[in-house]
């Protein structure tokens, strides 16, 4: 099935069983790994991406679900050699441990900030909520939403 | 000390690539001509395979091989052998007609792509015939199922020192449990390995804490030189001890060889949890007695460890746990008998702690049961028998360094308000929905192998053209830092921007052999290395610079990448000449190195540590119980940690962070349950297996005692592992405080608490 999608933000077309799950679309056939798998079932999280602006397990999506949608993931986000805010955020707030939840505890936060800019604790703690970070209390994640959130506010770049 | 990176926070290395998903994990590794390898497992937990119908399998198109015990080596290895040296029993094979335990490995597809090798796994015809099986190492011990000829059931010599019976103490008894737990590293096991024929080289690329251990495993099972075997530590998406056994590389190493192209084995979640590695479920019996005004004494214990279906690291993780009864408490006398036992369960091994965790558990929750019969306060209890600063381990006959135990309690205890919050939940009303509790545990740890097993750490350094430095060292980072505190103590002593200093993961083609990283040793004995050798390379550069600003080298001094010659002192040492100091930079220095032909700016530097001080640490847990549900949730935590030296102190927080997600789990939720009937799990997948996650705890607070070590860089001593040692019993004390119960076997998971409450028998 030929599914036409825009994948960080460029045209793509690809000709793939619509059974396929999103996940091996991403790591095997766009070579993009930054999404990662770890528990085949939604989950744990880090295989968060956006589609539409949606957070969505890609392991839990399959290639039919594609056509005509926008998919990003964090190899989408940096633009000129800069990373984002919530990027930046993360690596201030050392939010970053061993990585392997990183790009999808990242685009978890981005789902969160567009819905709510202005997220409570509680709201981040229950808004991670799906993203399993076994190297943390996630005291330095939810300091990173909340640091990625005021930028945002102030006008940094989304 | 006020250093200008070690200790700092402010600068970041390292984690762009991860932000951006650059970085490269094992599952990320993608060779031309690359196969794919599905192992084929056991369904049943005891039986002989007959026969394996493959036939089906392999007229799949895309299915290049089928591995199976008829076609690989059949040589006995164990899976947990850093050097072939090692005196460990042998019992496993890559792959096995006698399978011992759902999940044993029978065989393994290789295909062009895992959805096919998945494919032709479910093609094949296993024959097998059903042995009967236990699945309890209390069973074991009474059956006459044979699950191996050989070690079976290993009883590791212990340890006894002074006479139990003899002690005239007040005597106190109790029986606790653990349970089996995934690691949960987030990434699942991985290795890719590519051999080469017609060069006899082999390749492997794994997140693993020891490529040398790797390298022996795969060099010895297929008699390849070593030389040419190149292992590569990936990075690695977390391992709490599941990653520092040599499951994979030699599964993919066999099917390279098999085939000539290169193998890929990347297990899913549900099997990395049943065909790797879990933690031991542990059940003890403590006997100890205490002196009229309530000193512990002496100690009489006994384990029983289910080893699952290989004894791998069981024996030596008794051992282990031995150690670490001598580290805490002033105790004369230790009665210490483990038995490691086989069982046809999946099989257990190494997990964060080694033994630490188990044995703090069954101290401390003794502990809190004694301050609870002689009705004093846990903390007075404690203060009575904890060892004194440089105390001698008793058991290897070594300081244990500054060891600040009651000092560390005191600040934690005053963190947590300790005495307020007691007062406050004794007084609380009971009535309500909701009851609190609090909780404390004391622990310590090791900070490397002294003197169990000789230890060195060989660094080589060299500085580039442009004032650079790279460095090669056998580090294996988990994602806890350890080669950004390697930077930072190099940066630290060159005064060079940790940023310009380069420390890649570990290499067997460059780095010296190593015991790679175990027992928490990576920045006490490596990160040691590393400033002796940054100290060497600095004087190396000196000789440079006193040549070119002709001065003597005692005159030199460096400061921002640069090295300086300070104004001489007037004669009576007090005040300087009015000469103006003159700089090079490092750039200058190593271009004359190389343009005048005297050799590279490189140093070489071996450290051998005769030291190992335990760190020191104090928990404290609070925890709220609804008496509705039976839900506890962790509402407060204060870990204080004497680290020596905080080298990345907000990574060391998050270490301790991680160690109380993990740790609080252990009491609520976190437990691989074993169906008797199957002898399998009943919840092998993460919609099963529950852990803590964002909503469920509070913001840990982490203080460190930062007293330096005599020799640890800087001061430091360990963290990694001790993070999580002393965390289960403050809290499961917690929930027994909040309650009034006497739980000692975990998880305290609701139904039991609301058993509990009914007055039902709760254990
Ligand atoms: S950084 Fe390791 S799982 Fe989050």
């Amino acid at each position: 099935m030929v599914i036409n999608f825009v994948l960080n933000n460029r045209k793509v077309q690809i000709d793939v069983c619509p059974a396929r799950r999103l996940i091996d679309v991403l790591r095997e056939d766009f070579s993009l790994t930054g999404a990662k798998e770890s528990c085949g079932e939604g989950e744990c999280g880090a295989c968060t991406v956006l589609m539409d602006g949606e957070a969505v397990h890609s392991c839990m999506v399959m290639a039919g679900q594609l056509e005509g949608r926008s998919v990003l993931t964090v190899e989408g986000l940096m633009e000129n050699g800069e990373f984002d805010t919530v990027q930046k955020a993360f690596m201030e707030c050392q939010a970053i441990h061993c990585g392997f939840c990183t790009a999808g505890m990242i685009m978890s936060t981005k789902a969160l900030l567009l819905k709510n800019p202005d997220p409570s604790e509680e709201e981040i703690r229950i808004g991670l909520s799906g993203n399993i970070c076994r190297c943390s209390d996630y005291r330095q994640l939810v300091a990173a939403v909340k640091l990625a959130a005021k930028r945002l506010r102030e006008g940094g770049l989304a | 000390m006020d250093y200008k990176y070690v200790g700092k926070d402010d600068v970041l290395y390292d984690t762009g690539e991860k932000a951006g998903g650059e970085a490269i994990y094992a599952c990320d590794i993608k060779l031309p001509r690359m196969l794919h390898m599905k192992l084929i497992s056991s369904p049943i937990p005891h039986g002989i395979v007959k026969n394996i119908d493959a036939s089906e399998a392999l007229a799949l198109p895309g299915v290049e091989a089928v591995l199976t015990a008829d076609n690989t080596p059949q040589t006995l290895y164990n899976r947990a052998r850093v050097r072939a040296s090692e005196d460990v029993p042998d019992q496993e094979t890559l792959f096995t007609n006698h399978v011992r335990c759902v999940g044993d490995r029978i065989g393994a597809v290789l295909a062009e792509t895992l959805e096919i090798a998945e494919k032709a796994v479910s093609l094949i015809k296993l024959e097998i015939e059903e042995l009967p099986y236990v699945t309890s190492p209390q069973q074991a011990l009474f059956s006459d199922v044979v699950i191996h000829e050989k070690d079976q059931i290993i009883r590791p010599e212990g340890v006894h020192y002074g006479d139990y019976e003899e002690d005239p103490g007040l005597e106190l008894v109790q029986h606790t449990k653990t349970s089996r737990m995934h690691h949960l590293a987030m990434e699942n096991h991985c290795a890719v390995a590519s051999y080469k024929p017609a060069s006899k080289e082999m390749e492997i690329w794994t997140g693993t804490q020891s490529n040398f251990g790797a390298r022996s495993v795969v060099a010895t099972l297929f008699g390849l030189d070593m030389h040419k075997v190149r292992v590569y530590k990936t990075s690695m998406g977390g391992s709490f001890g599941s990653k520092q056994e040599m499951i994979l590389e030699p599964l993919a190493a066999c099917g390279s060889i098999k085939t000539g192209r290169p193998v890929k084995l990347w297990l899913n979640r549900h099997e990395v949890m049943s065909q790797t590695i879990c933690r031991h479920p542990v059940d003890a019996v403590l006997k100890g007695k205490f002196t009229p005004d309530k000193r512990l004494t002496a100690i009489d214990l006994k384990v029983l460890l289910d080893a699952g279906a290989y004894q791998t690291v069981t024996p030596d993780y008794c051992g282990s746990m031995s150690k670490k009864l001598s580290w805490v408490y002033d105790l004369e006398t230790v009665e210490y008998n483990p038995v490691a036992v086989c069982t046809n369960t999946p099989v257990t091994g190494s997990y964060r702690g080694w033994g630490g965790p188990e044995t703090c558990f069954i101290m401390e929750t003794f502990m809190n049961m004694a301050a609870r019969r002689f009705d004093m306060d846990p903390i007075e209890l404690r203060l009575r028998s904890i060892l004194k600063p440089y105390a001698t381990s008793t058991i290897g006959n070594f300081s244990l360094g500054n060891l600040p135990l009651e000092k560390t309690i005191l600040k934690g205890k005053e963190a947590f308000r300790w005495d307020e919050r007691k007062a406050a939940c004794a007084s609380q009303d009971r009535s309500g929905r909701y009851v609190k509790g609090i909780g404390m545990a004391i622990a310590t740890h090791t900070s490397g192998y002294y003197p169990r097993r000789p230890d060195w750490g060989t660094v080589v350094l060299k500085m580039e053209e442009d004032g650079t430095v790279s460095a090669n060292l056998n580090v294996h980072d988990h994602g806890c830092g350890s080669r950004i505190a390697m930077k930072k103590i190099i940066g630290e002593v060159l005064s060079l921007d940790p940023a310009k200093i380069a420390v890649p993961e570990a290499d067997t083609l460059y780095n010296a052999i190593d015991n790679g990283c175990y027992t928490s040793r990576s920045v006490y004995v490596l990160g040691r290395a590393v400033q002796d050798a940054a100290e060497e390379l600095k004087s190396l550069i000196f000789d440079y610079a006193a040549e070119m600003l002709g001065c003597e080298k005692e005159r030199l001094a460096c400061e921002d990448e640069c090295v300086y010659r300070m104004p001489l002192r007037t004669p009576d040492g007090r005040g300087v000449t009015l000469e103006e100091p003159i700089r090079l930079s490092y750039s200058d220095i190593a271009y004359y190195a190389a343009d005048h032909g005297q050799g590279a700016l490189f140093v070489s530097h071996t450290y051998i540590p005769l030291s190992n001080p335990g760190p020191a640490m104090a928990d404290f847990a609070e925890v709220e119980v609804d008496t509705y549900t039976g839900i506890c949730r962790l509402t407060d935590y204060v870990s204080c940690h004497d680290i020596g030296k905080a080298i990345n102190p907000e990574i060391c927080k998050s270490q301790i962070g991680s160690g109380v997600q993990n740790g609080a789990g252990m009491v609520f939720c976190e437990e691989l349950k074993i169906d008797p009937k199957t002898g399998f799990y009943t919840n092998a997948s993460l919609e099963k297996y529950h852990v803590l996650r964002a909503p469920e705890l509070p913001d840990v607070k982490a203080i460190f005692v930062e007293d330096a070590d005599e020799n640890g860089p800087f001061g430091a001593k360990s963290i990694g592992e001790a993070a999580f040692v002393p965390v289960a019993p403050a809290v499961l004390e917690a929930v027994n405080n909040a309650l009034g119960a006497e739980f000692t076997s975990l998880p305290v998971t609701p139904e039991r608490i609301l058993r509990f409450l009914n007055g039902e028998d709760y254990e």
